[in-house]
């Protein structure tokens, strides 16, 4: 997530559901959502990329969001979807339970990580606003996305 | 950037590209004056384009090359190795000035400037205007289009080209009688063509000693000379202006011209792109295929799915046609990495004190971008490497020499390197290992007359052939050219030595590997499997997969920055349901079995030595 978006009054977000929580992306880092489409197996991939999926010719790594928190494993429903971000250029897709609709929030409504938010490290979280009755995590997708470290041993 | 700097951008490339050339063809032949000529040209071309641009530093640098130029034209400066290393380092500083200006300080380009001022600065030790003079026929004239034609029209007609000098040393304007009378005069010898400097230079022209005039006649100078002074206009010399120079020249701009009619320049990226699209439109037809299949089963609508089926086939069979079209876009002259080689020869030979000469032939021969691209690196290393370390090094050989050529065959590519120096040192593994990385063969021979290395490259990398199998339900591929043999795998004769899996093909034992567990895919139902003999490394290998799906030509796509340090993946294609598939990298399979990396021999159940399996699964 870029630390712009927080400065700006109004921020559009993507929510999506990954086991009982509730996520959110800037609508300005997701380049697309689509119906989860076949996803091919990757060997040897580092253990949180699902596989890759073919989005308009371009071969796209599909990452598990959950497994990669270290907070279980996405499951793949009818409902599933695939949300495509644009990260440094570079593409990825992270599969997600559900997609919900786009929230609008103020920036202010976004607050600092209260050290772990359900069981995920706070480094791997950019802020929190509360919905309704429920929290939007928003993810540090930077983090999340810098594959540097866990399961990269996989890929020789 | 704005498109003014882009088109500086690409000229200055093109420009860059030449001077490559024309220095190391100077340097062989440092007397040729139509080299000097068109480097001279070259340079100043460069010079006021990047003054239009707003590159002033880098038009001064030009500048200064060009006054070493001239200097060696006029044969006060010798043309030695070093003086050739500062221009090259010239050339390299330009390039950097043009392609990464931030990486240039301003204390490196004064260190450039001062090596190339120090050539050049002889020049007014030495010159005495007598001995300058001789030269003329060195001029770089700046010939437009209108010169070009009347220059045609004139040779038609039976004339010679000579160049006129005379002394102008006095005038202190255009205006100057001098000039004027020259110009009213210069009939009585000929047409005349253009004048260097021009006429309307005025800075130029004051600045200037001799003025140059290009004269068209059918007389010799001896007669021109004459009718001039019997008009009181004597001039200082004539000289025959250089036949071949004038050819030259005369080739050198039609071929720009034909260039500028015929061809644009395109961002590699739109490319890409189009070839991506064109891959899908591929793909689409196999969908559209697979509908009027179901159409035609599920509803018995035999006319909706033949005319379905038909328009899948028109639009496959233009897909193709646009596929084809945009790979021939993509392709370059193997002039590029040639000229590139001739840079390291010649500057590893000058690091052992040795000239190496170095031939090349067949580089109008096109070639993909991404083939140069990958190979470029691996072959400069290789050529570096021939030069500096070979075996029996090249100054412990008479006449040292290293011939390169590349012809086209089927399809493919063969670059031959011929040397009488051997190969020695890491760098022939790593071009051997690139090359066959992507599906490319590679033979070395040594005899007592030198090293003779070949290599078969494909004219493309974007489109493949492979073999497409499942294994555990997932479908990958692998090249073509890296699969040696299939077999079913109960006709196989196995045994287990030392717990991995051996088999015997063709009388010669070899490792098996079980690619589904190699992989981690799920496992198979049953149902034979197939080996396939793969090479890439010295020994081959056997692999095992479920069922063979067939070959295909495919277009390779690339693995996202994410996944793409998985070594035993080459790349990817999109199949005809529109899923992607994998496709193995059989070198980094063998590679990966031999240094038991990945791979764990002891699978299956442990047989003794000597104990033989005929078509079980172990």
């Amino acid at each position: 997530m870029t630390t712009g978006t927080r400065e700006s009054n109004l921020i559009q977000a993507v929510g999506f559901s990954i086991g009982d929580e509730e996520y959110a992306l800037p609508i300005e880092t997701v380049k697309e959502v689509l119906v989860a489409p076949h996803i091919t197996r990757v060997p040897h991939a580092p253990s949180y990329i699902m596989g890759v999926v073919n989005l308009r010719g371009n071969i796209i790594p599909v990452m598990d969001v959950a497994h990669r928190l270290q907070i279980g494993e996405t499951k793949l429903t009818q409902d599933s979807r695939i949300v495509a971000v644009e990260q440094d250029n570079d593409i990825v897709a992270i599969a997600a339970e559900s997609v919900s609709k786009v929230t609008r929030l103020a920036a202010s409504e976004i607050k600092d990580p209260p050290g772990q938010v359900a069981g995920i490290a706070s480094d791997f979280i950019y802020g929190v606003a509360r919905k309704d009755s429920r929290f939007l995590i928003f993810l540090n997708m930077e983090r999340v996305l810098d594959g540097n470290e866990e399961g990269m041993e996989h890929a020789n | 950037m704005n498109s003014l700097q882009q088109i500086f951008t690409q000229e200055a490339s093109d420009i860059l590209d030449r001077l490559d050339d024309l220095l190391l063809d100077c340097e062989n032949a440092p007397d040729n004056r139509d080299l000097i000529t068109t480097f001279l040209r070259e340079l100043h071309t460069l010079k006021g384009t990047s003054a239009t641009a707003g590159h002033n530093d880098l038009s001064e640098l030009a500048h200064t090359m060009e006054d070493v130029v001239q200097a060696i034209a006029k044969g006060i400066t010798d043309p030695v190795p070093a003086l050739f290393d500062a221009m090259a380092a010239g050339l390299t500083m330009i390039r950097r000035m043009v392609f990464s200006p931030q990486s240039v300080t301003t204390e490196s380009l004064q260190a450039v400037e001062q090596e190339l001022s120090n050539w050049t600065e002889r020049q007014v030790a030495l010159p005495a205007p007598t001995q300058m003079r001789k030269e003329t026929d060195s001029v770089a004239y700046a010939f437009g289009e209108y010169d070009e034609i009347k220059m045609k029209a004139l040779t038609r007609k039976g004339n010679r080209f000579f160049t006129v000098d005379f002394n102008i040393a006095d005038i202190d304007s255009p205006e100057s009688d001098v000039l004027s009378e020259i110009v009213t005069n210069i009939r009585y010898a000929g047409e005349m063509v253009i004048t260097s400097p021009q006429m309307w230079e005025e800075k130029e022209l004051r600045e200037a000693s001799i003025l140059h005039v290009l004269v068209a006649s059918k007389d010799e100078p001896d007669t021109m000379c004459d009718a001039l002074a019997e008009h009181g206009c004597t001039p200082v010399a004539v000289r025959l202006f250089v036949e071949q120079a004038q050819s030259a020249v005369a080739q050198e701009s039609i071929r720009l011209k034909l260039g500028a009619e015929k061809t644009l320049r395109v961002n590699m990226d739109n490319l890409d792109a189009l070839l991506r699209y064109a891959g899908e439109l591929v793909s689409l037809e196999a969908r559209f295929i697979d509908i009027s299949e179901k159409l035609r089963s599920n509803l018995n609508d035999e006319e909706c799915a033949a005319g379905i089926s038909d328009a899948a086939g028109a639009l496959g069979s233009l897909a193709s046609d646009l596929q084809r079209s945009v790979l021939f876009a993509r392709m370059i002259p193997c002039s590029r990495i040639f000229r590139i080689l001739k840079r390291v020869v010649r500057n590893a030979g000058r690091h052992v004190g040795c000239h190496v000469d170095f031939a090349v032939a067949g580089d109008a021969l096109e070639v993909d971008k991404g083939v140069v691209d990958f190979l470029v690196a691996p072959f400069s290393n290789f050529m570096e490497e021939l030069v500096r370390y070979g075996e029996n090094g090249v100054d412990a050989v008479d006449t040292p020499y290293i011939a390169l050529s590349a012809t086209s065959a089927g399809g493919q590519i063969v670059f031959t390197v011929s040397s009488s120096v051997e190969p020695t040192g890491s760098s022939i593994e790593t071009l051997e290992a690139k090359i066959r990385s992507i599906g490319g063969r590679f033979e070395l021979t040594n005899d007592a007359d030198g090293t003779e290395l070949h290599f078969v490259v494909p004219t493309t990398l974007a489109i493949v052939p492979v073999m497409l199998f499942t294994v555990g339900g997932e479908t990958y591929g692998i090249n073509l050219d890296d699969i040696m043999e299939t077999m079913r795998f109960s006709e196989m004769q196995v045994e287990t030595i030392g717990g991995a899996p051996m088999a015997e093909f063709r009388g010669r034992p070899m490792v098996l590997v079980d690619m589904r567990r190699f992989l981690g895919a799920p496992k198979n139902k049953g149902n034979d499997q197939f080996a396939l003999v793969i090479r890439g490394g010295k020994k081959p290998l056997a692999i095992l997969v479920d069922e063979l799906v067939g070959n295909r030509d495919i277009v390779i796509k690339p693995l996202a920055k994410r996944i793409s340090n998985i070594h035993i993946l080459h790349g990817a294609t999109v199949l005809g349901d529109g899923n992607p598939a994998l496709l193995l990298n059989a070198l980094a399979i063998i590679e990966n079995v031999e240094n038991n990396t990945i791979y764990d021999f002891n699978w299956g159940k442990k047989t003794e030595p000597g104990n033989e399996h005929r078509g079980e699964v172990l």
